[in-house]
């Protein structure tokens, strides 16, 4: 018997020489970086790989006392698992992908047995590590330029689709998850998916985040999800309610611990009922770090979009790492913070959602309530406060909540107060002559001149085909052109030069519209809530991130289905009628089979007992 | 099309639901084969493997699993082939036990030409079915909260495949000094019978000479009845988490009597014609799943809530199971195996016993005692129990052989405080053929006045049988007017009831 504990890797002396030729081969790359910073972080799913000494006197490894490779000859095994492979029949010249490296006496064996490609799936460095310790990878002239190293499952979605896949057993016993996800990404590139998740999104109870979600929602449904929409939003009086009854503020919390609790609750029942591939969740919405954890565990993964400005929000330092992707409307040192914290984020600003703000004809009535020569919509934030009341000579009317009545700005507002629709809000910005649109400050008296992201208002007053003048953000130039006779917006930096643009504006009506017309272009092309969503999801994709049941819940091109109908003559017949939509879903190929009593085709009857046997909504 | 020599049609069931519900309907498949009709079984393959184990004589048929990573190619075929299947010619009648919507898209695909049970999914309104053949009431009787009142037996749905004539089914005679089977509990704590109950069980059947009990259940219950077990060293087996299926067939086949919740063995124990006692608390009711065959008592929990939502109930004390007291099931059991009179139910207990030639319907008595309505809510309850039972199964139609509980109406007790109600009922049938052309939302609203209706009004309107309403409510109309005639003419006064004769 072997003790694994006496036969330690120094005592079999990894070679420091071989480590580094391997290291130059792969040259400078994440893999390298990683192994090479010994990040070890996402092999938490298995033991500490040991090598041992094989009676040959060849390294072997074992984890958790289960031998990966022979302990006898794991040279001869290596040779033995690629016969078998290779029985299979040729492979194909595009390559294999291999799952499992271990030491890699089987890759080193099907190198040598083979001309084509091998791309290796590890996800384990330290095995990684260890192999690239004892074995050569580039000692052989012909292995040299065909073997590949992939350690993140998201890698094997650039694989080439005809690539033949094999398994190194040992391999998977100990990283059963790992290979699965690995697996299931790589049958869904065979497949030829075109992934339409079933999404359920959550917005807020209440707040600036709720048009958000449901612009979210709209741009993922027009990008070709299925989408589910949690309403919190008949919540609100109770939330607000909680605000109202007490004054104390432990008992205030207790009763906020309670709602909070319930809230998990309802939100958990309704993704056990829609069983979603995919749950976005907005900022502020009602998901505690318990149930984000509970989904995790569940395997349910979500996507967070947090609106918010990360140094007035904190809460995002307990929310980020219990999520499968993070999405913020900053970067740097947002983004480094993030990473700190070993969450990957990415950066997706704000949108504007076309149904809703588009130009719009108006009433006399509207015009007269809504329409002013300068006008302002958005909370009563302390910079506007104090800024706003600067313009109100200008002919000024403000909208929005939490504005304080008793000073000078209570003239300005037709409507104290009010919370206004984003319908409403659309026929503000078509009214008004000169928008304001000042970014919201706690700490600054007017313009804050390290402002960074940009809100959804600038935006959606450009989507309105509306006139804005703005403050300037750090952001904002890689989002619209800012300089230029082409520029796009009209930026301030202060009251005065503020004032000036509005007046200067106010004289040029041809210039403001053709600036509006550039504007409401750029946004239509670039920042409606479709583009951001569909970057944001294929950008999970490409991570690896795949629908629960990814053959039977996604989209197949008709061209692909015919091809492997192959001599049915009935299933070909059957799905010729959906090559206009170029592709089709479950859904689609059961969508005319009604409920009823007529009697349906047999490929009729088999897309609709796969759809009801896959799970489908 | 395959038939059988005699002519019989040709039957697939299809059972997707728990193994315990397949052994409910192997009565069904049981008549199904005695007509003499090929038979098959559609079911997922642990069942198709208990199907396999207790030999039951049908084409066994398994659906195909499905699988996330098989894709269109892998998964096309294999669902093309059972299409293939379904569609060879060789069935002429299937029966659906359960409303899910796979089970119906299965009938669909089958195309098999008569359906019997969930053909259609309720709610759906595309098309007009043949006949109302499907449990609709039976399912929004359960949904809406009137279940005390429902006596449509599951089995009900297979009238139809009564053999012609007389069925005889006598249980064998058991030897006293055999085994008893004890099954520790259904699939959730709301039917699970509390230690209490079991120790105040053993015991007495111990104290009357029962020879050994032998202890099923679930492999997490194996504690519980190693604890039973050491209490009662030397007479009671453990062998819960212990068994396979043909291992609890050989017990259940050799015992001379099974004790169990509304669950597997006991539809099993029945099926093998053994004597058994039913527990019936929390969600389960005897009116609906009681056993079949043999002879067959039910202990039934008397509580105003029952029979409840269970697990969707929301209830945390689960009293009934409080109530289910050892020592009368002991009684009981002691009466069944000596053949002695059984006890009487109590204020806390009903004891109900199944009706022999029958058919192994739903004939339930009352401890020997004539099928009777006493005054009160329960009364209340009974009465309009028969009267639905009797309109629906003329509704369902079927063979044509009597309805044992209609036929038992003959003897009812009727209190002279049931005339008010089916006054009220039948005002409300008048109301709802009247509105058979106004909104569906002023119907709905009507028949919320009377709830009693939900069950017709889903069946006839919301179901997709509404060319059916006119004749329904003029049934139903006759079935209210005959009762209250002969209350009217024969008005013999009994105990503050009146004698329906």
């Amino acid at each position: 018997m072997w003790d694994s504990s006496k036969s330690r890797l120094d005592e079999i002396s990894a070679d420091a020489d071989i480590l580094r030729g391997n290291l130059r081969m792969l040259g400078p790359c994440a893999l390298s970086n990683r192994i090479l910073a010994r990040q070890d972080e996402a092999c938490g799913e298995t033991d500490e790989p040991r090598v041992v000494k094989a009676k040959n006197g060849k390294p072997s490894m074992t984890v958790g006392g289960i031998s990966v490779h022979s302990l006898y000859d794991p040279e001869k095994e290596g040779r033995e698992w690629v016969r078998e492979a290779l029985s299979g029949g040729d492979l194909p010249k595009e390559g294999v992908l291999v799952l499992g490296l271990g030491m890699g006496y089987h890759v080193a064996a099907l190198l040598s047995a083979t001309s084509v490609p091998v791309f290796v799936f590890e996800p384990d460095i330290r095995r990684i590590r260890l192999s690239f310790s004892f074995i050569s990878w580039d000692q052989e002239e012909r292995w040299r330029g065909r073997i590949h190293f992939l350690s993140e499952t998201g890698e094997i979605a650039r694989l080439d689709r005809q690539i033949r896949l094999l398994v190194h057993a040992p391999s998977e016993r100990s990283q059963k998850r790992a290979f699965s996800d690995a697996k299931k990404l790589f049958r869904s590139i065979q497949e030829d998916m075109i992934s339409s998740l079933r999404i359920l999104v959550v917005p807020p109870v209440t707040g600036g985040s709720y048009p958000v979600a449901v612009g979210a929602a709209h741009g993922l449904k027009a990008a070709g999800h299925r989408v589910s929409f949690f309403d919190a939003s008949p919540f609100e009086g109770a939330l607000l309610a909680i605000g109202q009854t007490t004054s104390l503020d432990l008992h205030k919390r207790q009763l906020q611990g309670i709602f909070s609790g319930f809230m998990d609750e309802m939100v958990m029942a309704r993704v056990l009922a829609v069983k979603p591939d995919l749950v976005v969740a907005l900022a502020q919405a009602p998901m505690s770090p318990a149930l984000l954890s509970r989904l995790r565990d569940m395997g349910y993964p979500v996507a967070y979009w947090f609106v918010e400005d990360f140094r007035l929000t904190t809460y995002w330092e307990r929310v980020a790492p219990l999520v499968h992707d993070f999405a913020v409307i900053q970067k740097e040192p947002f983004l480094s913070l993030l990473a700190r914290s070993g969450v990957r984020g990415t950066y997706l600003p704000a949108a504007a959602d076309p149904s809703v703000f588009a130009p719009r004809e108006l009433s006399p009535e509207d015009r007269k309530l809504y329409g002013a020569p300068v006008g302002f919509m958005g909370a009563g934030y302390h910079n506007r406060q104090r800024f706003l009341p600067h313009l109100a000579d200008l002919g000024l009317k403000v909208f929005g909540t939490e504005w304080n009545l008793s000073d000078a700005l209570a003239a300005a507002m037709p409507l104290p107060n009010r919370r206004m629709t984003p319908d409403e809000c659309a026929r503000i910005f078509c009214a008004t002559t000169v928008n304001v649109n000042l970014h919201s400050s706690v700490y600054h008296n007017g313009v804050n001149p390290d402002g960074d992201f940009v809100n959804p208002r600038t935006f959606e007053i450009a989507s309105c085909g509306g006139y804005q003048v703005v403050d300037r953000r750090s952001l904002m130039e890689e989002l619209f052109q800012t300089e230029g006779p082409d520029a796009e917006l009209c930026f301030f930096d202060s009251e005065t030069s503020c004032r000036r643009e509005i007046r200067r504006a106010t004289g040029d009506p041809e210039g403001r519209r053709a600036m509006a017309d550039r504007a409401r272009k750029r946004v239509l092309a670039c920042h409606t809530y479709q583009v951001r969503m569909e970057e944001w999801v294929s950008g999970m994709l490409e991570r690896g991130l795949r629908p629960a049941s990814p053959a039977l819940t996604g989209r197949w091109p008709v061209e692909g289905l015919l091809k492997s109908a192959g001599e049915d003559r009935g299933l070909s017949d059957f799905l010729k009628r959906f090559r206009p939509m170029g592709s089709v879903g479950l859904d689609d190929l059961v969508g005319q089979t009604l409920p009823g009593k007529d009697e349906i085709s047999p490929e009729e009857a088999t897309f609709l007992l796969m759809k009801e046997f896959s799970g489908g909504p | 099309m395959e038939r059988s020599s005699g002519g019989s049609p040709s039957t697939l069931l299809i059972q997707r639901a728990r193994p315990g519900d397949f052994l409910e309907s192997l009565p069904l498949l049981d008549r199904a084969a005695s007509s003499g009709g090929p038979l098959g079984l559609l079911c997922s393959p642990e069942i198709a493997s208990w199907a396999r184990a207790l030999e039951i004589k049908a084409r066994v048929l398994t659906l195909p699993g499905v699988h996330p990573e098989e894709g269109f190619s892998g998964g096309y075929p294999k669902w093309r082939a059972l299409v293939g299947e379904l569609r060879d010619g060789h069935w002429e009648r299937v029966v659906h036990l359960n409303h899910d919507r796979g089970g119906v898209a299965l009938v669909r695909a089958s195309a098999i030409p008569v359906g019997y049970g969930f053909t259609r999914m309720a709610g759906e309104t595309e098309g007009e079915p043949d006949s109302p053949l499907g449990w609709p009431a039976y399912l929004v009787s359960s949904a809406r909260g009137l279940r005390r009142k429902n006596r449509i037996h599951l089995s009900d749905i297979w009238r139809e495949f009564l053999p012609e004539g007389p069925v005889t089914e006598s249980s064998s005679p058991r030897a006293f000094g055999g085994s008893v089977v004890l099954v520790l509990s259904g699939r959730s704590l709301y039917r699970q019978p509390t230690f209490e109950t079991l120790e105040a069980l053993i015991r007495g059947l111990r104290k009357n000479g029962v020879g050994e009990v032998i202890l099923l259940g679930r492999p997490d219950e194996a504690a519980l009845g190693e604890s039973l077990s050491r209490l009662f060293l030397g007479s009671v087996r453990n062998l819960a988490g212990k068994t396979s299926i043909a291992d609890l067939d050989a017990l259940v086949r050799d015992a001379c009597l099974v004790i169990s919740p509304d669950t597997a063995p006991l539809h099993l124990a029945s099926f093998r014609r053994i004597p058994t006692i039913g527990l019936f608390f929390g969600g389960a009711s005897p009116h609906e799943t009681g056993a079949r065959y043999g002879r067959r008592i039910s202990i039934v929990s008397r509580m105003a809530c029952h029979p409840c939502g269970a697990e969707g109930s929301g209830c945390q004390t689960i009293a009934c199971r409080d109530l289910m007291d050892g020592s009368m099931i002991a009684e009981v059991a002691v009466s069944v195996m000596s053949g002695g009179p059984l006890p009487s139910s109590t204020p806390s207990l009903w004891v109900y016993e199944g009706g022999e030639s029958d058919g192994g319907f739903n004939r339930l008595i009352l401890s020997g005692e004539p099928l009777r309505v006493s005054s009160g809510s329960e009364g209340e309850e009974e009465l309009l129990g028969i009267l639905f039972r009797r309109f629906f199964l003329r509704l369902l139609g079927g063979t044509g052989q009597p309805d044992p509980v209609a036929q038992a109406l003959s003897g009812v007790v009727l209190p002279v405080e049931s005339l008010p109600v089916l006054e009220h009922l039948e005002t409300g049938v008048r109301l709802m053929a009247a509105l058979a052309t106004s909104s569906l939302t002023r119907r709905i609203a009507a028949v919320n006045e009377f709830p009693v209706l939900w069950p017709l009004a889903h069946h006839l309107w919301l179901d997709g049988s509404g060319s059916m309403a006119k004749d329904a409510f003029s049934e139903l109309t006759g079935e209210i007017q005959e009762l209250r005639d002969t209350v009217r003419k024969r008005p013999v006064k009994t105990e503050g009831g009146v004698h329906v004769g």
